[in-house]
């Protein structure tokens, strides 16, 4: 009954009515969306004169002047010095929360133990209370180890952080693999932690892609903890972004290159790894 | 009870996928008819249309001499028994049951005591407080068995209901459902796309396939004189032996080297559609496999034996193909031997290349 | 190749205890079917074989090795799962060759001698010409090859099959089990194939295990088990159809054996007789075959009154349902014969050829001499 089938869901989604409506409301509110990112960006490929114009100008010269300026000719450390902190923070965290995780993950769900559904719950159970209410406690342990404004508190502070959702949710895609599938592997000659790598991260490349994208939007972004554990040399983005609008003039067109290499990376970083959350690899594999 | 007709149905899906093409089908009255046939093959349309969850694209749907194709679903007075229960999970089992006469307000004293009789007669009484989820699949169909039948309806309809069960539930249910069917005395409409359950429960068959209905009738009907090849390859238990053949001048039919005995009629009949090659059908139980006797005899080599009791099936490799044999279990020659394959050739059918049975109408004996 | 023996073991489940001193041994190259209804552990057996699951006591030997605690991978066996558990992320070609790029083999297999065994062994199963596709663009039966596939290509020396043909469309499962059948004469590995429908064992194995909650109720050749069943449930479940069996109580009159059957008084042969005489208990079970049983003319001295409960087509017969007393009885008939569920008729009974078993054990009688 395949064909039938399928010919029968496709013909109840119909809408002949309606749909040129719903499209025109769709481009307005990704416009709408869309329209802030567009000013940063174009602002900070214009003049400081062409910023002021009024009517807007659309159609100009773009410049690089002012990521020139931001980078390298403002005093003290200028922005590439922030943007690697970024860069380090980010990916040595989320690659640590995932590869911890994966495996913590794999553990509950494959393993039968006393208390395994309650650790479960207990480690979902860390991200529910606000994070502001354990800055206090954090920033102490920080300061103790005498790692305050280094690259490594940060990292090891959103590692923690991300860990419990990463957890989380590659537990319930390993417990979505039919387990006859490890089963076979460990007859065909495979111990645990072979299976394990060989076929059941490979199966739950959407999670991991899912999980590394989260964990790096997270620490890219932070920006309560960094500025409070990280106010100085080990500055990410976020930080040294708000310390823009304190200054009395702002200095817009610098200001909006600094935002869009905040913005920038992260885009190109989670557009590149989208198609890996396209899921379907299991599909029909095990009937 | 309602009387059935299918007239000139047709049913084409939005996409152009034509399901239905030119059905004419008429279930009598009373009648436990099987729509039997391969997934894709059109049967499935055919339940939704005289069910009204799918329109008609053209033809007349009767039931009782009214044309009910504008009849919405509630109003055709039938019940319906899908493959995958469809009962609500958030009530009980009795409430499940009396769903349909909620429905139809009927008076709590009358809602209970039919309840109480229909889950007697399923012996389901002790399961009627639970959840459909504490229930294992034999029992949950049974509900679902149960809600179809409360109501009396003059017609069931059952899309495939035990495809989901373990083989011997399948065995027990589909007695039930007969049970059923003959004491409620409904016209019933059941698909399947197992021979065997279709035999088993029926008392006249629809086989289809791509759209079409392929032959109606009684099983001795469809074993004995099927109309094209997919019949003869679609009903019987043990699957036919399909064997390449020759017809050659005159109406003489030829197997391999062996040229097989035929009566008059036969070879008149196969002369009249020329010489060629054409496909030889002969069922297990029409080939015997005796020693060596010179004859018109297929000769083969055993190479799997595969007992069923009383008798086996004895598997041989021969110049035409594998062939199998029924044998009582006592006269099985040994894996690797030799034998002589006799085929009952009054009972024998041959199709042209287009399927087609050349020999219909000159069937074996009933 | 190797035989396979399970001595005393012991398995439970929480506080269901499963296997309660389970003993059984299968020779080197046989192919043995564990038969049994849902729940008898047939299946748990068959993952202990395989070393996915372990017993409390007892010993698991293949070959002549003790392998109890030994993990899968170190046993040396194929096993083809039941819903095919293929990986989906390789092709069938990467299916077929991942066994043999296990680490635990590493330099025992070179590229080009994998290769060349992933193409002998999808030509044995007539599936070379799909090596390159993945495993979800497959039908059900292409998979099963697949699955068959994996299973085979290290040459284990027991290869495990979890109900491999039940879930394919009937007359792919008649291709199917010939060609399995045909594999197995080929390449003569110790097989065991589990499975919960009796006339796939009956079809495929040398030997059949008939298990039930746990225990062995029979062991022995297919036919063996068809015409001398050790037990009720034996009888009860084995051939198409399986043996029908009446509640009876067994009495002299004038010197000869007869069955009371519900009321029915029906004379005994000989040879039965005497297995009955040295009964524990006159109340037994008698095993009968349809053809023992046909409806009766009239009121026939001796027939038996009995309540039809459903009729239905097998082949070109009509076989009937029928309840008298307790029990159930199957009866084949002519299809001219038309009956309707309700109906109270006689049936004339033969008891040449019956089988006795005891009533409260299902034990069958032992021969009288």
């Amino acid at each position: 009954m395949a064909t039938t089938k399928e010919a029968r869901l496709r013909s109840s989604g119909n809408l002949r009515r309606g749909t040129f409506a719903i499209y025109l409301a769709v481009c307005l509110f990704v416009g709408f969306g869309l329209f802030p990112l567009y000013m940063m960006i174009t602002t900070s490929l214009k003049t400081d004169l062409q910023t002021f114009e009024w009517p807007p100008v659309w159609i100009f010269t773009p410049t690089f002047q002012s990521y020139h300026n931001a980078l390298f000719v403002f005093g003290g450390r200028s922005a590439d010095h922030y943007l690697l902190n970024s860069i380090v923070v980010t990916l040595s965290s989320s690659a640590l929360a995932v590869f911890l995780g994966a495996m913590a993950a794999y553990g509950l769900a494959r393993f039968r133990f006393s208390g395994n559904r309650d650790i479960a719950f207990y480690i979902l159970s860390t991200r529910f209370a606000p994070p502001v209410g354990f800055i206090v406690p954090i920033y102490l342990m920080v300061q103790r180890s005498g790692l305050l404004d280094s690259q490594l508190a940060l990292i090891i502070v959103y590692t923690s952080m991300n860990l419990s959702f990463v957890t989380w949710i590659l537990r319930g895609f390993f417990l979505e693999i039919p387990i006859e599938i490890e089963e076979a592997a460990l007859v065909d000659g495979y111990t645990r932690w072979q299976v394990f790598l060989r076929v059941a991260l490979p199966l739950v490349k959407p999670g991991l892609a899912a999980t590394v994208i989260l964990s790096a939007i997270f620490s890219w972004n932070e920006f309560l903890f960094a500025s409070i554990l990280a106010p100085g040399d080990a500055a990410t983005i976020p930080v040294y972004l708000a310390g823009f609008s304190a200054s009395m003039n702002i200095d817009w067109g610098e200001y909006m290159a600094v935002g869009t290499m905040a913005v920038l990376p992260i885009m190109i970083f989670t557009l590149a790894l989208q198609r890996h959350l396209v899921r379907g690899l299991t599909f029909g594999a095990v009937r | 009870m309602p009387r059935i007709e299918f007239n000139c149905i047709c049913k084409t899906y939005p996409d152009g996928t034509r399901a239905v093409i030119d059905l004419d089908l008429t279930v009598a009255d009373r009648e436990f008819l099987c729509v039997l046939g391969p997934s894709g093959c059109g049967k499935s349309s055919t339940l939704r249309m005289l069910a009204g969850l799918e329109p008609v694209t053209s033809g007349d749907l009767v039931v009782d001499g009214k044309r009910i194709n504008d009849l919405p679903p509630q109003a055709r007075d039938m019940a319906m028994v899908f493959e995958n229960y469809a009962l609500y999970p958030h009530l009980r089992v009795f409430d499940n049951i009396a769903m349909p006469l909620l429905a139809r307000r009927r008076p709590r004293t009358e809602i209970r005591e039919r309840v109480l009789q229909v889950a007697e007669t399923l012996q389901i009484t002790e399961h009627l407080r639970k959840r459909p989820q504490a229930l294992s699949g034999g029992q949950r169909q049974r509900v679902a068995l149960g809600r179809a039948i409360v109501r009396s309806p003059k017609m069931f309809l059952m899309d495939e209901p035990l495809g989901h069960l373990e083989a011997y539930l399948r065995v027990q249910l589909r007695a039930e459902v007969r049970r059923l069917h003959e004491r409620l005395g409904a016209t019933t409409v059941y698909i399947t796309h197992d021979q065997e359950e279709a035999e088993a429960v029926s008392d006249r068959i629809a086989v289809m396939n791509g759209g079409r209905l392929q032959q109606l009738g009684g099983l001795i009907d469809l074993l004995d004189r099927p109309v094209n090849r997919f019949v003869a390859e679609f009903i019987g238990r043990l699957p036919i032996n399909v064997l390449p053949a020759f017809v050659g001048a005159g109406g003489s039919l030829r197997v391999g080297e062996t040229t097989l005995p035929l009566s008059p009629a036969r070879m008149a009949r196969l002369s009249a559609s020329g010489a060629g090659p054409v496909t030889l059908g002969i069922r297990p139980e029409d080939v015997s496999a005796a020693d060596a006797d010179g004859g018109q005899a297929l000769p083969g080599r055993v190479v799997v034996l595969e007992p069923q009791g009383d008798r086996t099936v004895i598997i041989a490799h021969t110049m035409a193909g594998r062939v199998s044999a029924l044998v009582p279990s006592r006269l099985v020659p040994s894996a690797g031997a030799a034998v002589e394959l006799r085929f009952a050739m009054d009972r024998a059918h041959v199709f042209s290349a287009d399927g087609a049975n050349l020999l219909h109408g000159l069937g074996g004996s009933g | 190749m190797a035989g396979i023996q399970i001595h005393n073991i012991h398995k439970s489940f929480g506080t269901l205890r499963l296997f309660e001193g389970l003993s059984l041994a299968c020779p080197d190259r046989e192919y043995m079917c564990l038969l049994g209804p849902s729940g008898c552990g047939k299946t748990t057996l068959m993952r202990i074989i395989a070393g996915l699951a372990e017993p409390e006591s007892g010993d698991v030997v293949i070959g002549s090795e003790r392998v109890n605690g030994l993990p899968p991978a170190r046993r040396n066996v194929g096993l083809a799962f039941q819903n095919y558990a293929l990986y989906p992320h390789l092709s069938v070609a990467g299916n077929l060759a991942f066994p043999l790029r296990a680490p635990i083999r590493r330099g025992s297999y070179g590229e080009v001698e994998i290769e060349d065994r992933v193409k002998r062994v999808a030509a044995l199963l007539k599936i070379d010409s799909l090596l390159h596709r993945q495993v979800n663009q497959l039908s059900g039966g292409q998979q099963q090859r697949v699955a068959l596939g994996r299973a085979l290509i290290r040459d284990p020396r027991v290869l495990l099959l979890d109900e491999p043909v039940t879930h394919l469309d009937a007359r792919l499962r008649y291709e199917m089990r010939a060609e399995i059948k045909l594999l197995h004469d080929r390449i003569g590995t110790t097989t065991i194939h589990v499975t919960h429908d009796q006339q796939e064992a009956l079809a495929m194995g040398d030997v059949i295990a008939v298990m039930r909650k746990g225990r062995l109720e029979q062991l022995g050749a297919p036919l063996e088990l068809y015409d001398k069943p050790s037990t009720a449930f034996v009888a009860g479940f084995i051939g198409d159809p399986p043996m029908s069996l009446v509640h009876a109580r067994f009495a002299e009159e004038n010197g000869r054996g007869v069955m009371n059957l519900a009321g029915a008084l029906l004379p005994l042969p000989d040879a039965l007789a005497a297995q009955a005489r040295v009964a524990p208990s006159p109340e037994l079970l008698v095993g009968l075959r349809p053809q023992q049983v046909a409806l009766a003319e009239g009121t026939a001295d001796g027939a038996v009154a009995a309540t039809v409960q459903s009729h239905g087509m097998v082949g070109r017969e009509q076989q009937l349902m029928l309840t008298l007393g307790p029990d159930e009885v199957r009866c084949r008939t002519p299809c001219t014969i038309h009956v309707t569920a309700g109906d109270r008729v006689g049936l004339a009974v033969s008891l040449i050829g019956a089988k006795l078993f005891d009533a409260e054990s299902g034990r069958a009688l032992p021969p009288a001499w």
